[in-house]
């Protein structure tokens, strides 16, 4: 397993003289770093949008209708004349933080939920796991949709519905972790030593599991970023929000305005493949970097 | 056991005599506008000119014909194929086809047409004609008119067209809470209609009303079969299949579907029996406008008709490759502001609102050339058209004191120096965009929350008034009096159909005086007030001319070839309206 | 046999916790009333609606206590009547029974094409094993995995539909043929992901399978190499995208809604989405329920078979 402080690149190994395993920072890759570059980028334009020198996105007629990229809109104009640079951006925002948000849900109720069945096993562990089947059997998205309809569709319930949405899979495989950990020789060895339960499961269990599971949270947050979208797209998102799967939606329902403009849809599509191509490579070489095959994914 | 819950909502539904906005982009579909009531253009024909006599003197609205501007490529009359199928596609539904308990909107109107035909028409000319009736006879000052029928017509199940069954269909038609509230308060309250004899039947006005035989071209002239109203008392799944007079007989129907109409054999008139022998009607809930058109282009349909700027672009794109028809003589586009609760009820936040709209920018970017902007309820289509009248708008410098003004007496309704509004919609792109555009023009003085509800809900809460602005589309009758209904005290109450519930005494008085009259100059120079009266009073923004274009294959021809019984010709579509039974299919 | 017992006991409790949830959220989440009959149910709406109001209050029963009015409604779903739309009063279960076919066949479309398309670009690259062709082939699946569906749609559309005008705009169920080819593009949208998903696992099974030893022993009898793939490789490494088929059918449809509704396909999932937009509770209801069911059956069918495939499998259901 590996050891908790390589999981930051930067306090990675050095590795001297002998021509030992390269170091974490070179197993991970090119591909992850740049691809750690990329959303780092994202997020970070998504919380300095509010400084950046860019149009007000909600400013019409910055450009014509539909109009194409030039100097000064380098993504063009959308059907009501706002910059898409500017939309593309502050649009980012909402898929942001619903991805975060869900995925925060997710981990803290389904990872506690999980690892507690694993390890005290018996009955609540049972009912524990039937709760994950029923929620697994539902159609991921109609689930979503239930519940945003009949809670309301704003950024805390759109995020809520979607964070309701891992805790099945994140619960799943705590649970699977921590019954391989329970076994393990080194929390036999507490157990004997008399530890507590929960002092067992806060050192030894919570670090052994939880850690190589945030490996999980960056393609959790991509299934987030692109639930969101759907559901967006699909017009039943957060009502007043304008998001990246709005966005394209906006921009790409009619036959007219995708002969007009593709740009307008285009631009955001090409950002939003590109973050959640991103979170979905990191997230995999993390995964395969750090013990792929005891987190059995 | 949800039978009579959604009864009640489809009432609601279609209590709509209008209709948001727009058309029928992407998500909406076929509720989607059942709201709609209403029926023929304006382009209205003053008074009778029909069989009787009277103030025939009256002319008005000469040229101006109803079909409106632009026809592309028109039918070459050539060879006339007889029988033969057509497939149209229409923009929108309506939850039945029984005119007398169900507001039709513009595509059902097709359908009940062909089915019904109408006791008047209004002509080519705007003027009104008889149709199923042969005279009309005001009494002195005109606050009942005896209507006598044609001999010889016969329902197409042979029940005879008499003046029996036209006084139970308009019995029926007045019982009707929901069509009644339409119509109604032209009409006097104790005995609306007397039948006289057995082809006699006399009307009772409210008021003194020369217009009155107008009423007759719109849902309330459509005359059905005594027996099969009296069958569809027990059997309500009848509405779907109603039974009229007119060229064509309906033989299947699937709500929200498809309609199919065959010829009808027993047709009381020979010499305007229907060419074709069988019409698909359908209307296509998930398909987009535009998709529509290219199903038109590939020759999977053969006339359809839409309201949306962008097929209408795409359509003019193909120039003489299909028959066009444009009219904008129908319906308007209008943002209400309701003026029973703040903070509208406040003129300064109207006029604040009014100048402050986006006129040209919605020109620019939603219609698009289209159609044309408004300044008032009549395009330059009908006769009724003054260009002197213009409404405020694209001037948000003008807005900036006024809300300055409201807010320091109304503190409670303002934010930050800035008026807290709802702005409601229903569910569409072509909406959406439009409160895009509205947001940011009036964001500077208003706070605006969203709501974008389904279109049921969107009906019910404006009919209730339980909105501070909402998008709307309405005004299509086809005489400014009929529209008026739209803009009387009278007619506000907690089912209001003045939306806007706007209450103008002197306004009602103007309306009065001019449904009394018979001169069209008069009545042109009344409606010129009125007109002024609403720019003044900021009873709502017009926002856009709804362009109804009817588009068809070039072989389909006699578009335009329809004419009354007397001859006299008609327009060759009628906010989207089409008469079917003089098409035809070329070669 | 017992495992299909135990399958069989829990398939009925996901359903009736399904449907428990579904009807619990239709009825504690907000007021019962207002989900049904939206603003009218206000009592300040006026005294107009006091009839409608009595009225939905004895039709759902609203008078009952919950398990009651829960077992009702059941009782009802068993019997197929799913109540009325909202929206237009037509029968739910005539909606669903419309909708559903279509849905249907524009599953079995994607799972084809998906089939047709994977299996020899998984023998491909398999039999080029860390070469070019199979690295390039590992990053074009992983960018077909990420690639959000309603994105791809919309890229597809204005590729292959606008741009080049190859495929029609629209549905059209005419004949069989422009059926097919209208839902080619709704189809390839669905599949994509599938693609991306059968052939990395057929791919990883194939080249283990191509280690063992009866692999080896047939190549050393000559056999030509293709052969040997598709006879001796391909057919036991069938086996595990089974195991996928069913998890399959979940992403399938969710990925129903999005390009049904994006290609106006008049399928349940674009129902369903109109349904939600419009408030119209009972086909919502309905509509999860129906999925959830087909669901469930799919995923059973879909063990069943594989415990018969393969006897070491034991559930621990």
């Amino acid at each position: 397993m590996a050891d908790a402080s390589t999981i930051d690149g930067s306090t990675a190994f050095e590795v001297i003289d002998e021509p030992a395993p390269p170091s974490v920072a070179r197993q991970l890759g090119l591909g992850f770093w740049l691809s750690s570059a990329f959303v780092v980028l994202v997020v970070a334009l998504a919380l300095l949008a509010p400084i950046l020198p860019i149009a007000d996105p909600d400013q019409t007629a910055i450009g014509g209708r539909l109009e194409g990229p030039r100097p000064g809109l380098w993504f063009g104009a959308d059907s009501t004349g706002r910059d898409v640079l500017s939309l593309t951006i502050w649009g980012s925002r909402i898929s942001l933080l619903v991805g975060f948000i869900a995925i925060v849900i997710g981990f803290s109720i389904g990872g506690t939920v999980g690892i507690a069945a694993g390890y005290f096993r018996g009955l609540f562990d049972k009912v524990v796991s039937f709760i994950f089947v029923t929620l697994l059997s539902f159609p991921a998205l109609i689930l979503a949709i239930l519940i945003t309809t009949l809670l309301g569709r704003t950024v805390l319930w759109v995020s809520v519905s979607l964070g309701v949405l891992a805790i099945a899979p994140v619960g799943r495989l705590a649970r699977a972790q921590t019954l391989v950990f329970a076994e393990r020789e080194f929390v036999t060895a507490a157990r004997i030593l008399g530890a507590s339960d929960r002092r067992i499961l806060v050192k030894e269990l919570l670090p052994n599991v939880v850690i190589p599971m945030s490996a999980l949270a960056l393609l959790g947050m991509g299934i987030a970023i692109v639930a969101e979208g759907t559901l967006a797209f699909l017009a039943i998102s957060v009502e007043d929000g304008f998001s990246w799967g709005r966005q394209i939606q906006d921009a790409g329902s009619s036959v007219r305005d995708l002969e007009e403009g593709p740009h307008a849809a285009l631009f955001p599509i090409g950002v939003l493949f590109l973050t959640v191509l991103s979170l979905n490579y990191a997230g995999d070489r993390i995964r395969d970097v750090f013990d792929a095959k005891e987190l059995q994914l | 056991m949800l039978k009579t819950q959604s009864r009640w909502l489809a009432i609601l539904l279609a209590l709509a005599v209008i209709a948001t906005a727009c058309g029928g982009g992407s998500t909406d579909d076929a509720q989607s506008e059942s709201g709609d009531t209403t029926e023929a253009d304006d382009s209205s024909g003053d008074d009778d000119s029909g069989g009787d006599s009277d103030g025939d003197d009256s002319g008005g609205n000469v040229d101006e014909s109803a079909d409106g501007s632009d026809v592309a490529s028109a039918d070459d009359g050539a060879d006339v194929q007889t029988g033969g199928e057509l497939r149209i596609a229409l923009q929108t539904e309506a939850d039945t086809l029984n005119p007398t308990n169900t507001p039709l909107n513009r595509a059902p109107t097709l359908i009940a047409t062909a089915i019904f035909d109408t006791l008047v028409v209004i002509d080519a000319e705007g003027q009104w004609q008889n149709n199923l009736s042969e005279s009309w006879t005001p009494n002195d000052d005109f606050t009942s008119w005896d209507m006598t029928l044609r001999e010889g017509i016969t329902f197409s199940d042979g029940e005879p067209f008499n003046a029996a069954a036209v006084v139970a269909t308009v019995d029926a038609f007045f019982s009707d809470p929901l069509t009644s509230l339409v119509f109604a308060p032209a009409f006097d309250a104790e005995t609306p209609v007397e039948l006289i004899d057995d082809l006699t039947v006399r009307f009772n006005a409210s008021t003194p009303n020369a217009q009155l035989p107008t009423y007759f071209a719109e849902q309330i002239g459509m005359i059905g079969s005594p027996a099969w109203l009296a069958a569809r008392n027990d059997d309500p799944s009848l509405d779907q299949m109603p039974i009229g007079a007119g060229p064509f007989v309906i033989e299947e129907r699937v709500q929200d579907r498809s309609t199919v109409l065959v010829r009808n054999e027993n047709y009381w008139n020979p010499d305007q029996a229907a060419i074709l022998d069988r019409i698909e009607l359908f209307t296509d809930s998930e398909g987009q406008a535009d998709s529509t058109v290219s199903s038109l282009l590939a020759g999977d349909i053969d006339l359809l008709h839409l309201t949306d700027a962008t097929p209408i672009l795409q359509l003019r794109d193909e120039g003489d490759a299909i028959t066009r028809i444009e009219d904008q003589s129908g319906e308007e586009f209008i943002m209400l502001m309701n003026a029973t609760i703040a903070p509208f009820d406040d003129i300064r936040v109207r006029e604040a609102a009014t100048a402050a709209f986006p006129q040209s920018a919605y020109a620019e970017f939603i219609t698009q050339g289209s159609a044309d902007s408004a300044q008032t309820l009549f395009s330059a289509d009908t006769p009724w058209h003054n260009p002197d009248l213009v409404q405020l708008g694209d001037q948000p410098e003008l807005a900036g004191p006024l809300v300055e003004s409201y807010c320091a007496d109304v503190p409670e309704q303002c934010t930050d120096g800035r008026v807290d509004i709802e702005y409601q919609h229903d569910i569409s792109d072509e909406l959406t965009r439009m409160a895009t555009l509205v947001g940011d023009s009036w964001s500077e003085f208003f706070n605006i929350t969203l709501d974008v509800v389904p279109n049921d809900q969107h009906i019910t809460q404006v009919t209730l008034g339980a909105y501070d602005t909402a998008t709307w589309r309405y005004h299509g009758f086809s005489d400014p009096d009929v529209d008026s209904i739209f803009l009387s005290c009278n007619t506000i109450g907690a089912l209001s159909i003045n939306f806007s519930r706007n209450c103008n005494p002197e306004r009602d008085a103007l309306i009065a005086q001019q449904r009394a009259s018979t001169d069209f100059d008069e009545r042109y120079a009344i409606w010129t007030d009125i007109q002024q009266n609403l720019i003044d009073s900021f009873h709502y923004i017009v926002v856009e001319h709804t362009n109804w274009v009817v588009a068809a294959d070039p072989a389909v021809g006699g578009i335009c070839d329809a004419t009354t019984p007397d001859g006299i010709a008609l327009p060759c579509q009628n906010g989207g309206v089409v008469r079917l039974p003089q098409l035809f299919l070329t070669n | 046999m017992k495992f299909v017992a135990g399958r069989l006991v829990q398939m009925v409790l996901v359903v009736l916790s399904v449907t428990l949830l579904a009807f619990a959220a239709l009825n504690f989440l907000g007021d019962p009333l207002f989900n049904i009959l939206g603003p009218i149910a206000d009592e300040a709406s006026g005294p107009e609606f006091d009839e409608v109001r009595a009225q939905a209050r004895a039709d759902f029963n609203l008078d009952e206590p919950f398990l009651v009015r829960y077992g009702l409604w059941l009782g009802d779903m068993a019997q197929g009547d799913f109540g009325r739309s909202f929206a237009n009063g037509t029968t739910v279960s005539s909606e669903i029974s419309r909708q559903l076919p279509v849905t249907i066949q524009l599953m079995i479309y994607a799972q084809l094409l998906s089939v047709l398309i994977s299996v020899p670009w998984a023998l491909w690259s398999a039999s080029r094993a860390n070469r070019f062709v199979d690295k390039a082939s590992t990053v074009v699946s992983f960018g077909m995995l990420g690639i959000p569906v309603f994105a791809l749609a919309v890229v597809v559309f204005w590729l292959f539909a606008v741009r080049f005008d190859i495929f029609p705009t629209r549905f059209d169920d005419e004949t069989i043929r422009t059926r097919l080819v209208s839902m080619f593009l709704p189809a390839m949208v669905l599949a994509v992901p599938l693609i991306a998903t059968y052939q990395r696992l057929l791919r990883t099974d194939l080249i283990s399978t191509l280690q063992e030893d009866f692999i080896s022993v047939a190549r050393a009898k000559g056999l030509p190499r293709w052969r040997v793939l598709v006879r001796h490789a391909l057919r036991p490494s069938l086996f595990s995208m089974l195991t996928v088929f069913g998890i399959q059918t979940g992403a399938l449809i969710g990925g129903s809604l999005i390009v049904e509704s994006y290609f106006a396909v008049p399928g349940i999932g674009a129902g369903v989405v109109e349904a939600i937009i419009r408030d119209d509770f009972p086909v919502v209801l309905a509509v999860v329920v129906v999925v959830t069911v087909i669901f469930v059956i799919v995923n059973f069918l879909v063990d069943l078979l594989y415990s018969f495939l393969d006897p070491r499998v034991q559930f621990d259901g």
